[in-house]
């Protein structure tokens, strides 16, 4: 077979932490769309998104499924030393949920079996709070995965759609495997976190998901395939092909919460020790994806990283008092390459939108539009 | 008590501030309150310790040439300036400002500062390879304040031990609280943050992929030199890499006694069945897998196998 681009029998390895929204690259392995791009990719779990971090930093990783604004975080030298990191894939929207432990729904005054919308929920959490203060009990506390994650973001957004300021509770950095036994112990109210975590800790029966991520920020981009700057200048012919691998993996799980034979070989693959090893883990190939956390990995206007989106996390870095500096700025151009992912996109045959930006907020008329969960409408001058 | 000597302090002190004032994201208002609020500290800390407070000049003061002035007390500030604490608390507010006001001035007053003992906090769930940095380190005169094998209550040792460095093994799913801690500044009195860049310096860049690759990852005090930290790096790299040498050669050596352990179980079970001697016992087994070109210990699987099935 021939390839598209000269790799060279090129070895790579490639960093993903065990998630739902890994599997675009554990299909390019298993599938062997990376061998038939003639490279020989190696695929390595992280425990977290700061080793992930710091091994493409320093070349230990060729590239890795990163949290969306990790490559600006680790480019604007947030929380590490500056290295600049860039993206053109976007590899999966959705797929994170925030939950309250069943205490907390308790006082709350909200029947888990039938939650209001997250608007409501969130109220009646502010409402809670204004009690709380009067009463100088504990602060409450709430875990994300990582302080510049869209997790982080979502989670502060949800709270600040409420009324909530960021002082009123304490957020925390919990790994997501540990959130179902901290919460189950009382260390923390309730977090935010990635697939199938939330699941899982719903199945343990000690918190109900109140809201999920997609509805605060619907089609908003999640996980992305990040390389560091370095990578991507010296070896621009093996990065393209890495990313026609994913990309066509992206495509192969296309609808894939409606057609049962493709989990279940998902589920397959997932569930190797080497990868999320999920046997004993109460999730099974029927309830791989929750239909209340909706997930995709492919769309038209889904897999191109939208500097718009790029420019909205700055603005939430900015809020959070993690970074201060201008929005529309030469940054966003190198760490998002939508130009590189239509080039890409066009050599597989699939349509990607013209334009680098866009209005944030609008659903549009083909529904691919993102959506802000208070109506927000957010757009840049150019 | 407070050391060096009262220019030092207040310059320190001023920097200091200078810095916090700088990074305060706080609206302007509030910055001007933390201005009053600090100075008013400072003159009052000052004059506790009979220091001429007139010394502090901010408009003369330089920007702080770090600019990695973590959070911690750009939040304490705001607090105070919330809350209008007591003398204590604005006391040992400005203390802490002043102990690392000593770190910030190790350039210039390196003779003092370079004899403080640097404190290390070791997590690492291998206990033996975590006791093997820990003895290196104190051969090396480094303190090893606290050594943590569960990462269930990280935050928590954190905050009572308040160590410089923090060693951490690369692959603990417990980096991402560590790295939450270092913006959430009221729970973490001491900012942390993974030191060097790569583009800085290429020789430390190399010496920290080496590092990742050995699997320590390291948290420092912001305001430490790379030159007091490195020593304490490299032993730490140096017992991983030893530990995982060590944990190969265990492995390997298990293999062979578990291979001998069937060699000599099938040698009994052909003595016993067979009726052969020790020496016919072994050289059947050997022949049998020179004639399969497999290996004796797998040959010796399969004969067991098969006699005890009889």
């Amino acid at each position: 077979m021939t390839t598209l681009y000269r790799v060279g029998q090129q070895t790579l390895t490639l960093g993903f932490v065990p998630l739902l929204d890994a599997a675009p690259l554990i299909v390019a392995k298993e599938l062997g769309l990376f061998a038939a791009q003639g490279l020989n990719v190696s695929l390595q779990r992280e425990a977290s998104w700061a080793s992930i971090r710091d091994k493409v930093a320093f070349g230990v990783l060729d590239g890795a499924q990163m949290i969306a604004p990790l490559p600006l975080a680790s480019s604007l030298g947030l929380g590490a030393a500056a290295v600049p990191m860039t993206t053109a894939l976007v590899l999966s929207s959705g797929g994170n949920a925030i939950t309250l432990s069943s205490r907390l729904l308790q006082q709350l005054d909200l029947d888990p079996a039938t939650l209001p919308c997250p608007l409501a929920s969130g109220k009646a959490l502010q409402q809670y709070l204004l009690q709380q203060s009067q009463q100088q009990r504990q602060p409450l506390r709430l875990a994300t995965v990582s302080p510049y994650s869209c997790h982080h973001y979502q989670l502060h957004y949800w709270l600040s759609t409420a009324g909530i300021s960021a002082r009123q509770v304490e957020v925390i950095g919990v790994a997501p495997a540990a959130m179902a036994a901290q919460l189950a112990s009382g260390t923390i109210d309730g977090f935010c976190v990635g697939e199938p975590w939330s699941s899982l800790a719903q199945l343990s029966d000690h918190g109900r998901i109140v809201t999920s991520c997609d509805q605060l920020w619907h089609n908003w981009q999640e996980k992305v395939f990040a390389v560091s700057q370095q990578f991507a200048d010296n070896q621009p012919e093996c990065y393209l092909a890495v990313l026609t691998a994913l990309l066509q993996a992206c495509y192969w799980l296309h609808d894939i919460q409606s057609n049962s034979d493709k989990t279940a070989q998902l589920w397959h693959w997932l569930a190797q020790p080497q990868y999320l090893a999920l046997a004993d883990s109460g999730l099974t190939s029927s309830r791989l994806f929750n239909p209340v956390i909706p997930q995709a990995f492919f769309g038209a206007a889904l897999n191109i990283p939208w500097r718009s989106q790029g420019a909205f996390i700055l603005q939430q870095m900015r809020n959070l008092q993690q970074w201060q500096g201008p929005l529309n700025q030469p940054l966003l151009q190198q760490v998002y390459r939508p130009d590189l992912y239509r080039q890409v996109a066009a050599n597989l045959g699939f349509s990607a939108p013209s334009a680098d930006w866009r209005l944030e907020g609008e659903v549009g008329s083909k529904g691919d539009g993102s959506r802000f969960i208070d109506g927000l409408l957010f757009g840049m001058q150019l | 008590m407070l050391a060096g000597q009262p220019d030092n302090i207040a310059s320190a002190i001023a920097r200091y501030t200078y810095a916090l004032l700088l990074n305060l994201s706080a609206p302007k208002y509030l910055q001007a309150r933390c201005q009053s609020v600090t100075l008013f500290i400072i003159n009052k800390l000052l004059k506790n310790h009979r220091y001429n407070a007139r010394l502090l000049r901010l408009s003369t003061v330089q920007p702080a040439p770090n600019k990695g002035i973590q959070p911690l007390y750009l939040c304490r500030q705001n607090e105070l300036c919330r809350r209008q604490p007591s003398h204590d608390a604005k006391c040992s507010a400005l203390e802490q400002l002043l102990l690392h006001s000593r770190y910030n001035n190790a350039k210039a007053d390196s003779s003092t500062v370079d004899k403080t003992p640097l404190s290390v906090m070791l997590v690492d769930d291998e206990t033996d390879r975590a006791l093997l940095v820990e003895q290196a380190l104190a051969q090396h005169g480094y303190q090893v304040v606290c050594r943590l094998t569960s990462t269930a209550a990280l935050r928590y040792h954190v905050e009572r031990v308040q160590p410089d460095i923090i060693i951490i093994d690369m692959d603990s799913p417990d980096r991402d609280t560590l790295e939450h801690m270092t913006i959430i500044s009221q729970h973490n009195p001491k900012p942390i943050v993974f030191f060097a860049g790569p583009n800085d310096n290429p020789d430390s860049a190399d010496s920290i992929k080496l590092a990742i690759q050995a699997g320590v990852s390291a948290y420092i005090v912001d305001g430490l030199t790379a030159k007091r930290v490195k020593p304490i790096i490299d032993v730490a790299v140096a017992r991983f890499n030893e530990f995982q040498q060590l944990r190969q050669q265990l492995h390997s050596s298990q293999n062979q006694l578990a291979e001998q352990q069937l060699i000599d179980k099938a040698k009994r079970l052909l003595m016993k069945k067979q009726q052969m001697d020790e020496a016919k016992a072994f050289s059947t087994l050997r022949k049998l897998a020179m004639d399969r070109q497999q290996k004796m210990a797998d040959v010796a699987k399969d004969v067991i196998a098969i006699l005890e099935a009889l």
